[in-house]
């Protein structure tokens, strides 16, 4: 028979039962649109870490030192003072794969501004830790080496400071505050990086020349931590190896002792967060693909119900000639065509509802083509696998029988 | 003349558990082209087991059968589909029209199923072609329950002449319809027949048979009784009779 006959007969008989296609197509509706719309929403929160982990610099590389150890008993992580400026010195100049290294000393304080004040961090700095952390400016301008070398007090502010302080972030350069009880003159304010993908506020910080924060506000000679850019991503690694060597050398570190400081990159929180989400996404799909089964299943106890009540229908067209082969057809075709048309409304309403998520929550979907194309290719396999069933028993029907079917 | 249904010695055998029925015993039978053949019998006389083989839609028996000259033994279930599509046209007593189907959709299945090339226009006019030579060209759209049982009959009898089939093969055509439909339902197939159709009926009913020009009567399984008739009814004079009988 002629697929277009097939295709003519099978799409008769679906509109003659028009409510009862609709309902059997439902549950392949209901599966391809959750698989769409789930997949749409976990990639999406994918992506949406991926590019606050970008924000932060994916080359960046942070060295802090290990756990002081006091007659045996380990202090936390960072407590340890074996990091100095010669460190910063000799990773600059010693390891090629580092564009910028910066020490970091950070302390919290008290902003006072006139008759307000807010509770911040300030990060001591060299210059570089701008090109470190991707930051730049909304106005002024930066620090510079001379500033720390002169242990000039200025500084640079967030917007979240400059609004507690001042209540907007515009005009602020050029006026004075007090940290603690230092006063500092703000040379420029940082442009609004918003909020980090851990939930902590960027803009929340003022940040001045690292000689200046170490003697005037922390009195100390040794740097908290180090940080660093690798010259490209894929230079992290080597840069990590070479530091580690250059440190451990430095530190007088015997072969096979600890570190005692340790290195972290941001790829390998990537790599984390990365394997967490996809993960997370894969067992969205998992689940939307249960439901699709579940229509799969629909359709086939649909198709049964449909093949008995239709015995006579068949015994009619096997005796006018259809071969058992155009009844396995057609019954296999109205099947497909049932999934296939689930499957194409299911793919919109999925769409439909993961941009309706994204409007009402704000939240980031990303419409994966492969996952449009997997489910709809699933719901089509469906069609075949659980029509293939009720065809077979409707094609192995004796027309004689079928004809007496009442 | 051509011999359009040929059987000899025909056995069919039903295994119901352990009982054997022996519904046929050696049936012989020649209908020959443009005849017009009534088979008889009650209920139980073997004479829907031989419908049923001469329609090819049961291929268990013994025997030999011929269909248009087909040794139709030999053929595979795939090519006795072909055989029903292209040489044999039902009428059954029950119409079996598709449901929710309209007139012209039912006439054109026997077209979808064979695998004649015709363009769409072709197509549509021999449908046409068929429902006008029963009368119905202008209710093509009609769905068998808007229908009356006659005009179903008809729209069945137009379905089995669309393959323009070697033999008409009817199983009480007239079993559900009234006195003066049955007349006009034997008008019908009465001009087919002048027009060269080779028709087998199934009946039970004598007034029925006296249409035919040959009555073949069943009775256990054999063939007990042929008999040409010599005058047959005219069922137009019978209608005219009728109606007028209705209306005095």
């Amino acid at each position: 028979m002629k697929l277009l006959n097939l295709i003519k007969i099978a799409m008769r008989s679906l509109q003659k039962n028009g409510m009862r296609s609709f309902l059997t197509m439902l549950g392949i509706i209901i599966g391809v649109g959750s698989v769409i719309a789930l997949v749409a929403i976990g990639n999406g929160s994918s992506q949406s870490i991926q590019s606050n982990i970008q924000k932060l610099g994916t080359n960046m590389i942070t060295i802090m030192p290990e756990a002081s150890r006091d007659a045996g008993v380990r202090q936390g992580a960072g407590s340890a003072t074996s990091l100095t400026l010669s460190d910063v010195g000799a990773i600059q100049e010693q390891v090629k794969w580092v564009s910028n290294v910066s020490p970091v000393a950070s302390t919290q304080v008290q902003v006072i501004s006139g008759n307000r004040n807010w509770r911040t961090s300030v990060y001591g700095t060299y210059p570089e830790y701008f090109h470190i952390r991707n930051l730049s400016l909304q106005a002024g301008r930066l620090f510079t080496v001379t500033d720390g070398q002169q242990l000039r007090k200025v500084c640079l502010v967030g917007a979240t400071v400059a609004k507690e302080l001042f209540g907007s972030a515009s005009n602020v350069v050029g006026r004075n505050i007090r940290l603690n009880n230092t006063p500092f003159t703000i040379i420029g304010v940082l442009a609004e990086k918003g909020q980090s993908g851990f939930g902590q506020d960027q803009d929340d910080i003022v940040l001045a020349p690292f000689a200046t924060i170490q003697s005037r506000m922390l009195g100390t000679t040794h740097t908290s931590q180090i940080y660093a850019s690798a010259t490209s991503e894929e230079n992290v690694t080597a840069a990590v190896t070479a530091i580690e060597k250059l440190l451990r050398q430095r530190h007088n570190i015997m072969p096979g002792a600890e570190d005692d400081f340790s290195i972290r990159t941001m790829s390998e929180i990537k790599e984390t967060l990365g394997s967490v989400t996809s993960a997370l996404t894969l067992l969205l799909a998992a689940v939307a693909s249960i439901s699709l089964l579940v229509g799969g299943v629909g359709i086939m106890n649909i198709m049964l119900v449909s093949v008995t009540e239709r015995t006579r229908e068949i015994g009619i067209r096997l005796s006018v000639g259809a071969k058992a082969r155009d009844i396995l057809l057609q019954f296999l075709t109205e099947s497909v065509f049932l999934s296939i048309i689930g499957g194409l409304i299911g793919v919109a309403l999925g769409m439909g509802a993961a941009v309706l998520v994204s409007k009402m929550l704000n939240w980031q979907v990303v419409f994966s083509t492969s996952a449009v194309l997997v489910s709809f290719l699933f719901s089509s396999a469906i069609g075949v696998f659980f029509g293939w069933y009720p065809a077979q028993k409707a094609a192995k029907m004796d027309p004689i029988q079928a004809l007496k079917f009442d | 003349m051509n011999k359009i249904i040929e059987v000899q010695d025909l056995r069919k055998t039903f295994h119901l558990d352990e009982i054997k029925v022996e519904a046929l015993k050696g049936i012989g039978l020649e209908v020959t082209e443009g005849e017009f053949v009534a088979v008889m019998g009650t209920s139980g006389s073997g004479k829907s087991t031989f419908m049923n083989i001469a329609g090819c839609l049961d291929r268990e028996f013994k025997g030999k059968y011929w269909l248009d000259g087909i040794d139709v033994t030999q053929l595979s279930e795939h090519q006795l589909a072909d055989i029903r599509n292209k040489k044999i046209g039902f009428v059954f007593q029950s119409y079996n029209l598709l449901a929710r189907t309209t007139a012209y959709e039912n006439v054109e299945l026997p077209l979808l199923y064979g695998n004649i090339k015709l363009s769409t226009k072709q197509h549509r006019e021999t449908v046409m072609e068929k429902l006008a030579d029963v009368g119905l060209a202008d209710r093509y759209d009609r769905y068998p329950n808007q229908l009356s049982g006659g005009q179903q009959q008809r729209v069945a009898i137009a379905r089995a002449l669309v393959s323009n089939p070697a033999i008409i093969l009817a199983d009480e055509p007239t079993g559900n319809l009234d006195t003066r439909t049955s007349y006009e339902i034997m008008e019908l197939l009465q001009q087919l027949n002048e027009q060269g159709k080779t028709i087998l009926i199934v009946t039970h009913e004598q007034d029925i048979a006296a249409f035919t020009s040959r009555k073949v009567v069943f009775r256990d399984g054999r063939i007990v009784q042929q008999q040409r008739v010599d005058q047959p009814k005219n069922a137009s004079r019978m209608l005219q009779e009728q109606l007028l009988q209705e209306a005095s």
